[in-house]
């Protein structure tokens, strides 16, 4: 019984609760943090717009291309190996008719 | 509100500095994506929200693994419990009572603490919580009711503790 009191007198403790305000300088902080924030990104924008670095990637990416597109025709894939091997298998297993007539007259 | 909010949550008062400070770095840089079809209030306890979970699950990470590393710091003191939270605006006598619900407080879901925060120290009606967490009205008492009797359940295993 007791507790039950103490238990529902703790439920109430927040009753007529202040709103809390964070400490001195808190904006100052804030603000501090928000130009940290775009000094960086301000920072990240003028190193990729540096036009070494902005034709350097460009070289990459054609680079990359370039060896993505002489890699494909040079290599052909699997299957397109099986492919070929198939035809040539077919070509000599074409019988004529007259090879036909041989083996079934 | 952002700062009291996330106090609530943390229940530590640098910690909750943290986040009030992430909160607004957030609302700059994402001000172009609100689009106003809710209250800005409610776009911004939704950001305190989220952002203090976030903090409460990373800091729960860290603890879980403080085996790893001293869980003292250079004065010999736990660097992971501080000492029971107060709120500052707590009225003086209710103070002691304060710190027992507090602790009662921390073991909640974290859904029925947000609600419990957002109604008791911000002091939001059921609607506004509702909107808030994205929950019907009804959805927001129920949660209530289940956060109290947990709430009952704690304290009672913790005065039994004492």
């Amino acid at each position: 019984m007791n507790q039950d009191k103490k238990i529902e007198s703790i439920l109430n403790s927040l009753n007529g609760v202040r709103r809390a305000s964070p400490g001195y300088y808190f904006f100052t902080r804030v603000q501090e943090r928000l130009n940290d924030s775009r000094s960086y990104i301000e920072g990240v924008i003028r190193f990729i717009t540096k036009p070494a670095i902005a034709i350097a990637t460009v070289m990459i990416i054609i680079l990359i291309n370039v060896f993505a597109v002489l890699n494909t025709v040079q290599k052909p894939t699997a299957q397109q190996t099986s492919e070929i091997a198939s035809v040539d298998e077919y070509s000599q297993m074409n019988l004529s008719l007259s090879d036909v007539e041989k083996i079934n007259p | 509100m952002v700062y009291n909010t996330a106090l609530g949550l943390m229940q530590n008062e640098s910690d909750a500095e943290d986040v009030a400070q992430e909160v607004f770095v957030k609302v700059f840089e994402a001000v172009n994506s609100f689009k106003g079809e809710s209250k800005l209030s409610t776009w911004l306890y939704q950001i305190t929200i989220r952002k203090s979970l976030d903090a409460l699950r990373k800091k729960k990470r860290k603890k879980r693994f403080s085996f790893i590393y001293s869980l003292y710091n250079e004065n010999d003191e736990l660097i992971h419990d501080p000492p029971d939270f107060v709120h500052p605006g707590v009225m003086a006598e209710n103070k002691e009572d304060a710190e027992w619900l507090f602790k009662a407080v921390k073991r909640l879901p974290e859904n029925q603490k947000t609600a419990f925060i957002l109604n008791k120290m911000e002091t939001l009606s059921y609607n506004e919580v509702g909107e808030i967490m994205n929950l019907s009205t009804n959805a927001v008492d129920a949660l209530l009711q289940r956060a109290k009797k947990n709430l009952k359940k704690y304290l009672s295993d913790l005065l039994k503790e004492q």
